[in-house]
Formats: structure tokens, sequence, C-alpha cells
């Protein structure tokens, strides 16, 4: 239980994390706007930067998602079904979210090596090494891993409850 | 493998997990994966799709989107939109569909800061329905044009889903917001007209009342106060962008810190307002990127299988003229609508209908407009339409059959405007090509 607490506050450090994240984008064009229009001095970076920011924002507010279940899903077909089943569904759900976050975790990790060991740079005015940029997918993935599992854990248990109060007692 | 066997894999595979009740994401990422593996090979494939999400998301085009939607949340959350929404009430008198109509006009202002639909039917419902069964509206006039405001959500600027479509499928995002004003504003229009008219007629349907009189002193006041800044903002990001003097981006950013002014001016410094704001911004835009995440992959896949060629073919035996196309593409978008949110159905429709679309040299931009009123017709028509479901989670006393019943006549409406937009594409391109001149 201490771990999952952990693991919950680290979920919600990541939203704040990239709310600082999107307030920098805000001040970031902002501030190269005045820049160019003003003072005409044009900063190539803050395209990049505000680009390269979607992706952090999007892997760091994955777990939190997962964890509050926000997703978006279409669920007109699993709200007409029963508690039994709904809880099921909900072990296949987060069972698939594992699978995915595995991917993003396993293989996300050996492109950034790979990158990170050819040396690819993102072939903009930039020029940030990739690997730089893409480890966000492994990292994000790995918290997104851990709240499934927790997640997937809390539905097995809830499926056992509710199939053992149907049983009649004997 | 036969490229309709992998279509028909791709897509039942697709469906079947959305019924799972699988978050749309992760559905189409895990479609993803498995396509991936199988047709490119386990690792390296799988190595090539983490590039892929990197692409999908990192795109200029996208970045307006938590940018209008950081704009919506503080109007909102400093509760500027709600005065707004009171100072527009106090011009509206004694009129035969009276709450109807500020219903229009609420969800029309509304759909500028929210830009989703069924946030905004929701929103409105809960606020405005109780009013309107205690003067006796039937539901015809309550229900409807409430139904109807979801509509608008996403035809008036700055429309997320409007960002949306526009960087899936490559046109110009400041293109795609200016060529919405038009529709969007010709069907608040014609909801007003509908609203008016039928309860002249009928004014049993939404009996007049008496209101509460406001001096003109008291309007101007008011408008000047409330009204007048917000519409500033939206119109100033506009017009920035109509002029060319800022791009999308840009604008939506002078939007942010209008707003955020705005915020202080009328609530005082609260940090609070700032900060629940960005957190909910930011995971606004974490629902809809992780969607986003799959769409170069999918759209390859789609190409590398032929699957987007055969369709091509399929459609060029088929259909000589695009005016067919167009109406044969509207009518899977209409049907899948009825079941679907909006952004899968973009996902999954815009890279089979973009290539088909460039053969037949139809405007993507006009097709890309018509396209986003036709997905939010699905989500207000029987027996699925999502906005339906929302109505009735604010409201459940009501019943589904109630429900439909009130939605038809809205979607007629939106049928009407849908036709006009397809006879008459100079009403979504007059504006985008008068921007060019």
């Amino acid at each position: 239980m201490k771990l999952k607490r952990i693991f919950d506050v680290i979920s919600e450090a990541l939203v704040w994390m990239s709310s600082v994240l999107l307030a920098l984008i805000v001040l970031s064009v902002a501030l190269e706007v005045f820049l160019r229009s003003v003072l005409n001095r044009p900063q190539a970076w803050v395209l990049e930067f505000s680009e390269y920011g979607l992706l952090f924002i999007t892997f760091l507010v994955a777990s939190f998602l997962v964890r509050t279940e926000k997703n978006i899903s279409v669920d007109i077909v699993t709200e007409l079904l029963e508690e039994r089943t709904r809880a099921w569904l909900s072990v296949v759900q987060h069972g698939i979210i594992c699978v995915v976050a595995f991917v993003f975790v396993y293989f996300g990790s050996s492109a950034t090596l790979d990158l990170y060991q050819r040396g690819i740079y993102n072939p903009t005015i930039m020029q940030v090494p990739m690997a730089y940029v893409l480890f966000i997918i492994p990292v994000g993935g790995f918290f997104i891993l851990i709240q499934a599992l927790i997640r997937l854990r809390e539905s097995i248990r809830k499926q056992r409850e509710i199939r053992e109060n149907l049983v009649p007692e004997v | 493998m036969e490229w309709w066997m992998i279509l028909l894999a791709i897509f039942s595979g697709l469906f079947v997990l959305f019924a799972l009740g699988v978050p749309v994401g992760y559905a189409f990422l895990s479609v993803n994966i498995v396509a991936v593996a199988l047709i490119w090979g386990g690792g390296p494939g799988l190595e090539q799709m983490m590039l892929s999400v990197f692409r999908s998301v990192t795109n200029f085009s996208l970045l307006p989107l938590p940018l209008f939607i950081l704009m919506g949340e503080l109007i909102f959350n400093s509760g500027l939109g709600d005065k707004s929404l009171d100072a527009l009430d106090k011009w509206i008198g004694r009129i035969p569909g009276r709450l109807s109509m500020v219903a229009v006009l609420g969800g029309t202002l509304n759909a500028a800061l929210s830009g989703s639909s069924m946030a905004s039917t929701a929103m409105l419902s809960s606020c405005l329905y109780p009013e309107m069964k205690k003067r006796g509206y039937r539901s015809e006039m309550s229900i409807g044009p409430l139904l109807g405001t979801g509509g608008l959500a996403t035809m008036v600027p700055p429309s997320n889903l409007g960002v949306i479509l526009a960087a899936l499928a490559g046109i110009s995002v400041g293109d795609m917001l200016v060529a919405i004003v038009a529709p969007g504003f010709l069907l608040s229009i014609a909801y007003l007209v509908y609203i008016g008219v039928r309860c002249y007629f009928q004014p049993h349907l939404a009996p007049p009342y008496a209101t509460s009189h406001y001096s003109l002193r008291t309007k101007i006041t008011f408008s000047l106060k409330y009204l007048l800044p917000l519409s500033s903002i939206i119109v100033v990001v506009m017009l920035l962008i109509y002029f060319g003097i800022a791009t999308p981006t840009e604008s939506s950013v002078f939007g942010v810190l209008c707003s955020f002014i705005l915020g202080i001016v009328y609530k005082g410094w609260d940090p609070r307002v700032l900060r629940v704001s960005l957190k909910q911004t930011v995971l606004v835009t974490g629902m809809m990127f992780i969607i986003i995440c799959a769409s170069v992959t999918f759209s390859e896949i789609l190409a590398f299988t032929g699957v987007t060629e055969k369709l091509i073919q399929i459609f060029l035996s088929l259909f000589s003229s695009p005016f067919w196309v167009v109406v044969a593409m509207q009518i899977i978008l209409f049907l899948m609508g009825m079941f679907l949110e909006s952004l899968p159905i973009m996902m999954i429709t815009v890279p089979i209908f973009w290539p088909i679309l460039n053969s037949y040299h139809i405007d993507p931009l006009w097709f890309a407009v018509i396209m986003l009123l036709n997905i939010e017709l699905g989500m207000i028509t029987p027996p699925f339409g999502l906005c339906l479901f929302a109505v009735k989670g604010v409201l459940p006393e009501l019943g589904m059959r109630g429900i439909y019943r009130c939605a038809v006549p809205i979607v007629l409406l939106q049928l009407i405007v849908l036709a006009l937009l397809i006879a008459f594409p100079a009403i979504t391109l007059w504006l985008p090509m008068s921007m060019h001149q």
C-alpha cells in the first residue's frame, strides 16, 4: 500500500511538472513574439522546444490518467452491463494498457539507446540529439505500466470479491 | 494476406476493443502494435513505431490546441464565462422561447471557450433545464436547443476538434479556424430562427414569462464589463489569424495572456485559478494526445498494406462524380458518429479519406468543415449519439425516448445546414479565400 501511495504521489508530481512545462511554453512563445516583432530577433528554438513540450506533456500526464481512469473511452456498451461483467472487463482493459505500456518501456528504451549510440540528431535548427527527447516515452511508459498494474490488481481483487459474494452459502 | 482481410482485422479489432471499454488511445496503440509486429517484424518495427509516436505528437499544428484549452479554462475558472452568460441573458427580454434562445447564444459563447460538445451540452443542460422546466417549457423547446449547442461547440472557433482535424489532415490550422466561422454562425442562426418561428406559431411550447426589467444603462454596463472583454479576446484572436499578423499558436498565446489578465482584473490574483486551469489543460491535452500518438503509425499501416490504394481504386470505380464521393463519405461519417466519439472517427477516416479526396481533386478544407459538422451531427443522432447520453447523465429523470424525440428537429436543422454547405462551398470557403487575397 505504501508503494502504491508513493506512485500516486509521483503521478501527481508528473502532472504538476507538465503544468509548469505548459506555462513555460506559453511564456516562451510570448517572449518569441516580443523579441521578433519589437527587437527583430526571432528565436528559432521556441518552436522546437514547444513541439517537444507536447510530447513530454502527453507522457507525463499519462500515468495520472490511467490511475484516475480519465482516458477517453467508448462506454455505451459497458454501461449496459452488470457489475460483475464490468469488473471482468476492467481486468481486460488494464491488461491491455499494461501490454501497451510495456511496449513503450521496452522498445522505447531500445530505440532511445540506439539513437544515443548512433548519435542521431533531429535535423532541425536546434539539432537536439533525438535520444534526449525520445527518452520520455520509456520513462512515461514505466509510470503508465506501474499504474496499470496497480489498477489491474485492484480489478482482479474486485472481480474476485464479486464472484465470492455471488456464491451461495452452503 | 489480402488487403480486405487486413482492413477487416484492423477495424474489427478496433471496434471490439472500443466495445470492451478499452481507452480509445490504447485501443489504437494495441492494434498498431499487433499490426506492426505482424507486418514489419517484432523489434525493428516496434522501435520504428516509437519514432512514429514522436512524429505524431511533436507537430507544430497541434500546438494551439492546449493553448486554446488553457484560454477557455482561465476564463471559466475566473467566473467570467458565467458573468458573460448573465450579461447576455439581460438583453433578451420577454420574447417567445426566451430561455431556448439563451441556450443557443450561451452555447455559441461557451463553444468559443470549451470546444467540447459533450461538455458544452452537459454544462448548459444542468444550468438552464431546471429554469426551463419551472417556466413550463415543453421538452421540444428545452432539450432540443440544449442538444443543438453540442454541435455549435466544434463549429465556433477556436474549435479544439477543428485544430486536431487540421493537424491530422495536414491543413493549415489558421485556414480551418477561419473556415468554420461562417458555418458555425449559420448553424447558430438556424437554431434561433427555428426557435423563434416554432414558438411564434406554437406558444404553448415555451410560454412567455415576465422577466426582470433592466434599464438600458444596466444592460450596457454589464455588457461593457463582462461580455465585451470576453468576446473581444475571441474576436482579436481570430482577427490576428485572419490578417496573418500572428500564427494560430501565437494568437492563442495572446488569448491565454489576455484571459489571464482579465481573470486577475475580475477576480483578483488567485493562484488557484492558474493552478487548476493549467492542471485541467494538461489533463485534457493528455487525453487527446495519447490518441493522436497512434495516428502516424495507423496511417502508415493502412498505406503500407495497400488498404488505402485499394479503397481509392474502389471509390474511383464506383463513383465518377466527386459529388457522390462526398455524399458517400458523409453517410459513412454520419453512421460512425452515431456510435463513436469525434476523435476516433477522425483517426480512422482521415488516412483513408484524404488520399481519395486528392484523387478527385476535392478541396480538403471544404471537406474538413463539412466533416466536422457531420461528426457532431452523429453525436446528437439517436440511438447512440453521445450528447444524448450527456443530457441523460445530467438530467436522469428524462426518458431516452423523450430525448430522442427532441433531437429529431435539431438533427434535421443540422442536415439542412450540412446540405447548404455541400451545395454552396462558398459559404465555407469565402472567408479563407478572402484571407489569402
